[in-house]
C-alpha cells in the first residue's frame, strides 16, 4: 500500500517537473517574425511628401509610433485596393493599439494621384489611412531610397508590392511580400510594439 | 511462448526490420537536401549591380537554390545598393533574414541576377520525426503480419502430427 502510493508520488512529481521545465522551454524560445527582418534595422530614409488632406507629412514627425508602409496608386486594380483593405483590417484587429500604428500609402503615379484624388479613394476604403503623393523627382528619391520597382505600363503601373515595417524609432525592421496572411502582420505588429513597450 | 511474448516479439522483429530498411536506404539514397532544416547565409558582393547592370553573371549567385521546410535564408548585402530576393528586400551594407516555412516551387524577382529572376525550390524536411514516422509506418504493419503469420505457423505445426497419417494412405 504505502509503495504503491509512493510509487504514484513520484509519477506526479515527474509529470509536474516536465510541464515545468516545458512552459519554461516555451517561454525561453524568442519570437519568429513572419516577415522578412533587417538587421541590424537600418534607419528609414526620410519621407517629406504631403497627404490627402494637403498637409505636409514627414516620417521624422511619426517617431513613436509604428509606421507600416505600401507603395501603390489609386487606380491599381488589383494589388493596392487589396493591400489597403488589408491595413484596414489590420487597424481592426489590433484594437487599442491602433493609436501607435501608422498606415501609409505612397503613390507610385504621382500624375493622377492628387491629393484630392487619394483622399477620395480612402475615403471609400478607410479614411484614417494617409496617403502621400508629390511632385515625380521627389517621389523618384524616395523609391530608389526603398528599392522600389516602378514603371509605367499605359494606363497601368508596374510596381513593387511589398509591405515596410518602420518601427517607433524609425527604423526599418520587417518587410512582407503580397499576401502575407492578416494574423501574422497583426502577430508582428504586437510584438514590435510590444518591444517599444507601447 | 505465451501470445503477449508472441506478439510482443513479432512487433519487435518487425521495427528492427524497418528500422534496417529505411534507414539503410535513406543513408544510401539522400542527397544534400535530404536534411533537417538549417541557417543558409547568401552574401551579395560590392559591385554586383554594376556587375548585372553589365549583364555580367555574378559567380557568387547560383541560377537557382535549393532549400528544406524551416531554413532561415540569411541574404548578406555588401552591396552599396538595396538588394531584393523573392520577400526578402535588404537595405544596404545590412542582412535579410526569413524563414521558409512553406514547401514551394516558384521564380521570385531577384535582383542580383542578371535575368532578374532566380528559381527557389523549398522542399520538406527530412527530420529525425520524418525519419520515425517512415520506421513505424513500415514497423508496424510488418510487426502485424509477422504476428499473424506466427499464429497461422503454430497452429500448422501443432495439427502437423495427425496430418501425416493420412499422407500414407496413398
Amino acid at each position: 500500500m504505502f509503495r504503491t502510493r509512493f510509487v504514484w508520488l513520484g509519477i506526479g512529481f515527474l509529470a509536474a517537473m516536465a510541464v515545468f521545465l516545458g512552459s519554461l522551454l516555451a517561454a525561453a524560445k524568442p519570437y519568429q517574425y513572419h516577415g522578412s527582418v533587417i538587421e541590424p534595422a537600418a534607419p528609414a530614409p526620410e519621407i517629406s511628401l504631403v497627404d490627402q488632406h494637403g498637409s505636409p507629412f514627414t516620417l521624422e514627425n511619426q517617431h513613436g509610433r509604428l509606421v507600416l508602409l505600401f507603395f501603390g496608386y489609386t487606380s491599381c486594380p488589383d494589388v493596392c485596393p487589396a493591400t489597403m483593405v488589408q491595413f484596414k483590417q489590420i487597424r481592426k484587429a489590433i484594437g487599442d493599439q491602433a493609436s501607435n500604428v501608422q498606415f501609409v500609402l505612397i503613390t507610385v503615379d504621382p500624375e493622377q494621384d492628387t491629393p484630392e484624388q487619394v483622399r477620395t479613394y480612402l475615403k471609400g476604403i478607410d479614411p484614417s489611412l494617409i496617403g502621400l503623393t508629390g511632385s515625380r523627382p521627389d517621389l523618384e528619391a524616395i523609391w530608389n531610397e526603398y528599392g522600389v520597382f516602378v514603371e509605367k505600363n499605359g494606363a497601368l503601373v508596374n510596381h513593387t508590392a511589398r509591405i515596410y515595417l518602420i518601427d517607433p524609432e524609425g527604423k526599418l525592421r520587417l518587410t512582407y511580400s503580397f499576401g502575407t496572411p492578416n494574423e501574422d502582420l497583426v502577430s508582428d505588429v504586437r510584438q514590435v510594439l510590444k518591444q517599444a513597450g507601447l | 511462448m505465451s501470445i503477449p511474448v508472441r506478439i510482443g516479439l513479432a512487433f519487435l522483429i518487425g521495427i528492427v526490420l524497418s528500422l534496417v530498411i529505411s534507414e539503410g536506404s535513406y543513408l544510401l539514397l539522400r542527397d544534400r537536401n535530404d536534411r533537417g532544416p538549417q541557417r543558409i547565409e547568401l552574401v551579395i558582393p560590392a559591385g554586383t549591380s554594376e556587375k548585372v547592370d553589365a549583364g555580367e553573371i555574378t559567380s557568387a549567385i547560383p541560377e537557382s537554390l535549393t532549400f528544406v521546410q524551416g531554413d532561415t535564408l540569411v541574404l548578406i548585402n555588401q552591396d552599396a545598393t538595396s538588394h531584393q530576393l523573392g520577400a526578402i528586400w535588404v537595405p544596404p551594407g545590412a542582412r535579410g533574414t526569413l524563414v521558409l516555412d512553406e514547401v514551394s516551387q516558384m521564380s521570385f524577382a531577384c535582383t542580383f541576377r542578371p535575368d532578374r529572376y532566380i528559381g527557389i525550390d523549398v522542399r520538406p524536411a527530412v527530420t529525425w520525426e520524418t525519419r520515425l514516422k517512415a520506421v513505424l509506418m513500415i514497423g508496424l504493419p510488418t510487426g502485424a503480419l509477422l504476428a499473424a503469420y506466427s499464429f497461422v505457423f503454430v497452429s500448422d505445426r501443432k495439427k502437423s502430427p495427425s496430418g501425416s497419417n493420412h499422407n500414407g494412405q496413398g
